[in-house]
């Protein structure tokens, strides 16, 4: 159970805890859209009246999603705070989509791209096997790791006459208040202490005489940018779109896949006792994100994703998962874009006190892919996928290697370390699962003692396959028999079980249904007993399975007998679903 | 049938010549690669030339033969007394190679012989040590130092001869990558020892495809002698800022490896008897002293360090079912033996850089995820995920940066420039910054496990409860729990049975409105310090919830009982109110 939350989403927190958390919210946005969209457009040699119209469609943009959301419309919405901007992972193939044809490829690479994404949802279960925890906890490390040279960049970013020693100072001090606070604070100190690290490092910027904020007076107080901005679409696609366009779709689903993980942990962070996800609202918050790119795209700016780590530290820092939450970032981005001074105002805070925060931010991005690497646990096989897909990727971010040999154009992409070690990650997985010397044998029935003579048989040709003498066969048998007769009872029908042991009766339409998963070799049977008692969204649940975490029970069953002729027996209960494996141990 | 009991051979049993041989010939078949590779990747990855590489293949067969033997014996206070298989550590390649790329042999020589101290300090101030090496500070620096060592071992990958087609690096490290990697996901078995050197033999024939790989020097190279002292380069007697920058990463890597190697010595004590015994500290002490012993005469000899391997001699005695002295003794002498083969050596010189640089990524890349194995080895609480994620990501950030080079300069920019060395500061400042300030206050209070000192516990749990501002209720209920826990260790048969009255120690840990009582009866005060210590290596022994407290369930929120050999532990928490 997580203490630290004082507000849950449906919880109706003061309007000064919201305008406080919502503010911290829009502060920890704020950064990484104004950055990223400025980091696109000048790396990719574009003029300030797109900066100005590409900044002002991704506030516009980020703040209607993150707004939708918070929000659970039909399909769409994730129900929870989930914070929306541009994402980092697209920077590296934006900027090479600016320089090779302008924002006019970029858009139209992104509208593609939105519609990769909206399949994705629709292929979830099968995406699922690919990409792992560990596929997407080491894509959440390696963006970690690679994009922390760009944020420690902007420590340098001070007024030409500003003293050398100011922006690693400035930073210092605002790192330092920052994490004591959150190491050590609690309560309503812990609410304010990014703020306390913020203001406290601008205070020292200010010292240091490196705090400008001149470029406020020069702003309108209301305003649109220019419309000259919008960029349109390229209609003719040349060679450069067709080149970048697999960059896109891959980073497109690597960043899709990434979400489902982070709308289910958001989900988990944000409830006092962790829940079953919902996975309408995991739907939701995909097919969000799917409209996010796409308005994006339309609109020319680069595309959008999930803050997931800058939300879950937001609800780690401040105990407030309130959904107004959402609706107040969401309705201060957008107020934002249409308030140029005050938009003016926040990007006065000075460089080196983001660099910090946004280096606590990372930090938190970074462990965040570690619990979900080991979630799962981490065998020598998974060890090596993940530590070899990192260390790929974290080596190729740093050199030339594929542009030396093939070019700029494929070169520059080959040498994207998060790309290459996204890749690296899904095809050993994909190799592993391919490769799998199990073979698996399945059964579905009712779950009804009358299906018994059908799992009978099901095991005895099983027991034959593996070539088991008649002991062992018989040990099989009997397990699969106390397996099914322990759900059976489980199922409040031990009373229907004698009776049909005396009059067996056909089973009727609305009886669960028992799938038997048995994984065959030499000396060992592994079976899987699923018993779904509510098959709605069942190919989901399964296919997400490893992300749930509630409504686990163990060892309720009455197993004595099955003890007796397995090895190993292992009961897990979800809502609607239970299943018991049982391990039997055989010889020839 | 246990393994204790498939065991034909104890520790203490005298094997047959011919067995012992034959064994020692098994054991060397499985660490092999983890010797000679080792030293090889370590020394070709750090860019360093043949001559050198030729003395410290030589130096490490030597001194790895030397110690398995020593670790077979008991001298002193030297050896563990069981077969336990040396081999060069993989743990040190990444700092290694880093030091070698930054000074030479000589700097890595310098940094090996200081950080072998860290293994005397380690056997006297254990406890301590571990209170701020934590899991959280280890793992953190692994996982630092195999991010920090990359870009080297991915500089290799374009070392050819300048004849060679530009492909020829990339393809060959590719090749090496898939091949290994394809083999250490889809094989099982013994064949998976062996698919780093398939890895590097496909990756040696593509390199030859390309017509880059050069084979003289195998020729040239004798059958029998022993290597040119040329290599041997000495020390680096002038410490400059690299010394100072790496010493903290070699230092943490040490403590590491002993703090794995107690576990190992443990292990290790239990797989060679056919009933398990009580853990024998003076040979943990022995091992480790030993290991230290290792790091000391490799930073001597200018090789990188060699330490125990517990899953090798573990497997070894599991396969054979022995696990006699003598395998150690034959096992050191085969090693040295091999010493004088210089060909051997030759053979592993030619492996060309680019097939090097791949099998490096891919130990880095194995470091790493040894690193988040270690952070996550005590749980992960939002502190600590604080702790991990900022020391990692001021490391990385900070080794891609000249922050400090632009504003000090010289020597101390340098030093604080060096992510690892940052990393590694920051988070064990973070970890006694948590320590430090931990609300939770600890009292201590001693005396012979007799009821005649009852009122002396009373009035010690008298003042817990008034520290703690409890109510005459609440208090009253600490000191009934803790005069039923006297009177149930006093029952223990173990107390009827010691000569001495034993000695009783209570730990008292205040946090928020409970108090955590440790009573240890300790039977048998030798060694205790260590045993303590060591704890969480012991598993045999333990039995749990034994002793009679059905009235002490009626005060206790929660009652813990372990017993050891000579030790009994009662951990009881009272919650209590003002």
């Amino acid at each position: 159970m997580s203490d630290a939350i004082s507000y849950e989403p449906d919880g109706h927190c003061p309007p000064g805890v919201t305008a406080i958390a919502g503010l911290q919210g829009v502060v920890l946005a704020l950064a990484p859209i104004v950055s990223i969209v400025v980091i696109t457009a000048r790396a990719g040699g574009q003029d300030a009246g797109y900066f100005s119209w590409a900044l002002f469609a991704a506030l516009i943009i980020a703040g209607v999603l993150t707004a939708l959301q918070a929000t659970r419309f039909p399909r769409f919405g994730a129900g929870h705070i989930l914070i929306m901007g541009p994402t980092p992972n697209f920077i590296a193939i934006s900027v090479l989509a600016l320089a090779e044809g302008g924002p006019e490829l970029l858009a139209s690479l992104t509208v593609v791209a939105s519609l990769f994404y909206l399949v994705l949802a629709f292929w979830l279960p099968f995406l699922r096997r690919v990409v792992t925890p560990v596929v997407t906890g080491t894509v959440l490390m390696l963006i970690a790791a690679t994009i922390l040279p760009v944020a420690l960049d902007r420590l340098h970013d001070v007024p030409a006459d500003a003293p050398e020693a100011a922006g690693p100072t400035v930073a210092l001090v605002t790192l330092v208040v920052s994490t004591v606070l959150f190491l050590r604070a609690s309560g309503v100190w812990r609410l304010w202490s990014p703020l306390i690290g913020i203001v406290t490092g601008s205070v020292a910027a200010a010292l240091f005489g490196a705090y400008e904020i001149s470029s406020v007076g020069d702003a309108a107080w209301v305003g649109i940018p220019d419309s000259g901005g919008f960029p349109g679409f390229n209609l003719t696609p040349g060679s450069s779109f067709w080149s970048l366009l697999p960059a896109f779709v891959v980073v497109t689903l690597a960043g899709g896949v990434k979400n489902v993980s982070d709308s289910v942990a958001i989900q988990q962070a944000s409830w006092r006792r962790p829940r079953v996800p919902d996975f309408r609202l995991v739907q939701g918050s995909l097919n969000t994100n799917g409209l996010g790119i796409l308005a994006a795209g339309i609109f020319g700016t680069p595309p959008n994703s999930v803050y997931s780590g800058t939300s879950v530290s937001l609800i780690g820092f401040t105990g407030v998962a309130a959904r107004r939450i959402g609706y107040v970032i969401g309705g201060t981005l957008l107020a934002l874009a249409f308030l140029p001074k005050l938009t003016a105002f926040l990007l006065t805070l000075p460089s080196p006190v983001m660099a910090a925060y946004i280096l606590t931010a990372i930090a938190l991005l970074f462990v965040s892919g570690v619990r979900t690497v080991v979630q799962d646990g981490l065998d020598a096989q998974k060890a090596l996928v993940v530590g070899l897909a990192f260390s790929l990727g974290m080596g190729i971010d740093n050199q030339t290697i594929f542009a030396d040999l093939l070019g700029h154009k494929w070169g520059l992409l080959l040498d994207n370390g998060m790309l290459v070690g996204a890749l690296a990650a899904v095809l050993m997985t994909v190799f592993l699962d391919l490769t799998t010397t199990q073979r698996r044998s399945r059964l579905e029935v009712e779950l009804s003692v009358s299906a018994l003579p059908e799992i009978d048989r099901f095991l005895q040709v099983l027991a034959r396959d593996v070539g088991w003498n008649e002991a062992s066969t018989r040990r099989l048998r009997s397990a699969g028999e106390e397996a099914l007769l322990s759900l059976v009872q489980h199922d409040d029908t031990g009373q229907e079980m004698l009776e049909s042991l005396v009059h067996p009766v056909q089973p009727s339409e609305d009886e669960p249904r028992l799938i038997i998963q048995a994984r065959p070799d030499a000396g060992m049977v592994e079976m899987e007993f699923l018993a779904v008692f509510d098959e709605e969204n069942l190919e989901d649940r399964l296919a997400c399975l490893n992300e749930e975490s509630e409504g686990l029970q163990e060892g309720e069953l009455s197993l004595r007998l099955l003890r007796h002729y397995a090895s190993s027996v292992h009961h897990q209960k979800y809502h609607g679903l239970d299943i018991v494996t049982v391990q039997v141990k055989g010889s020839r | 049938m246990s393994a204790g009991e498939a065991l034909r051979y104890e520790t203490d049993e005298r094997c047959p010549p011919l067995v012992a041989l034959s064994v020692g010939f098994q054991g060397v078949a499985i660490t092999i690669t983890s010797v000679v590779l080792y030293v090889t990747i370590t020394v070709r990855a750090g860019g360093q030339d043949e001559g050198y590489l030729s003395w410290a293949v030589f130096a490490a067969l030597v001194i790895v033969g030397a110690l398995t033997a020593l670790q077979a014996s008991k001298v002193r206070r030297f050896g563990s007394g069981h077969l336990f298989l040396m081999v060069v550590t993989p743990t040190f390649i990444a700092i290694s190679v880093l030091a070698l790329d930054k000074g030479g042999p000589e700097l890595l020589a310098s940094l090996i012989v200081v950080s072998s101290l860290a293994y005397l300090v380690l056997a006297w101030r254990l406890p301590f040590m571990r209170r701020v090496i934590t899991p959280t500070v280890s793992g953190t620096v692994i996982m630092l130092i195999a991010v920090t060592v990359l870009p080297v071992a991915l500089n290799r990958i374009d070392e050819v001869p300048a004849d060679a087609p530009d492909a020829t690096g990339p393809v060959a490290a590719l090749v090496t990558m898939v091949v290994s990697t394809g083999l250490a996901l889809g094989v099982a078995g013994i064949w998976r020892l062996w698919t780093p050197l398939i890895g590097i033999a496909s990756g040696c024939v593509v390199v030859a495809l390309f017509g880059a790989y050069e084979v003289a020097s195998v020729a040239d190279a004798a059958w029998v002698g022993v290597p040119n002292t040329s290599g041997f380069k000495g020390f680096d007697l002038t410490p400059g800022p690299d010394f100072w920058a790496l010493l903290p990463a070699f230092v943490v890597v040490t403590m590491v490896g002993a703090i794995k190697n107690i576990g190992g010595s443990v292990a290790v004590q239990q797989v060679g008897r056919r009933q398990p015994r009580v853990t024998d500290f003076r040979l943990v002490q022995g091992s480790l002293n030993t290991n230290g012993l290792g790091v000391l005469l490799s930073g001597i000899a200018g090789t990188p360090p060699s330490t125990v391997h517990t899953s090798r001699t573990v497997q070894l005695i599991n396969l054979t079912g022995v696990a006699s002295r003598r395998v150690g003794y034959a096992y050191g002498a085969i090693y040295v033996g091999l010493a004088f083969l210089p060909k051997l050596t030759a053979v592993l010189t030619t492996i060309p850089s680019p097939v090097m640089g791949a099998y490096i990524l891919t130990a880095l890349g194995l470091l790493f995820v040894e690193g988040i194995r270690t952070v996550m080895q005590d749980g992960l609480d939002a502190q600590k995920a604080m702790v991990v994620g900022i020391a990692f990501s001021l490391g990385v950030g900070l080794a891609s940066q000249t922050i400090f080079a632009d504003l000090l300069g010289g020597t101390w920019g340098t030093l604080l420039d060096n992510g690892v060395l940052v990393g590694a500061l920051v988070a064990v400042a973070l970890t006694m910054f948590l320590d430090l300030t931990s609300p939770q206050r600890r009292e201590r209070f001693e005396a012979d496990l007799s009821l005649s000192n009852l009122p002396k516990i009373d009035g010690f749990l008298r003042g817990l409860a008034s520290q703690m501002g409890w109510s005459e209720a609440s208090g009253q209920r600490l000191r009934l729990a803790g005069e039923e826990t006297l009177m149930s260790l006093l029952q223990s048969e173990e107390f009827e049975s010691a000569e001495d009255a034993p000695r009783l120690i209570v730990l008292a840990h205040l946090e928020g409105d409970t108090v955590e009582l440790e009573f240890m009866a300790v039977f048998d005060e030798e060694n205790l310090e260590d045993r303590l210590a060591y704890l969480s290596e012991e598993t045999e022994g333990v039995e749990e919830g034994e002793i009679s407290l059905r009235l002490l369930r009626h005060y206790a929120s929660s009652i813990n009982h372990q017993k050891y050999h000579g030790l009994d532990i009662v951990t009881v928490q009272v919650r209590g109110s003002g």
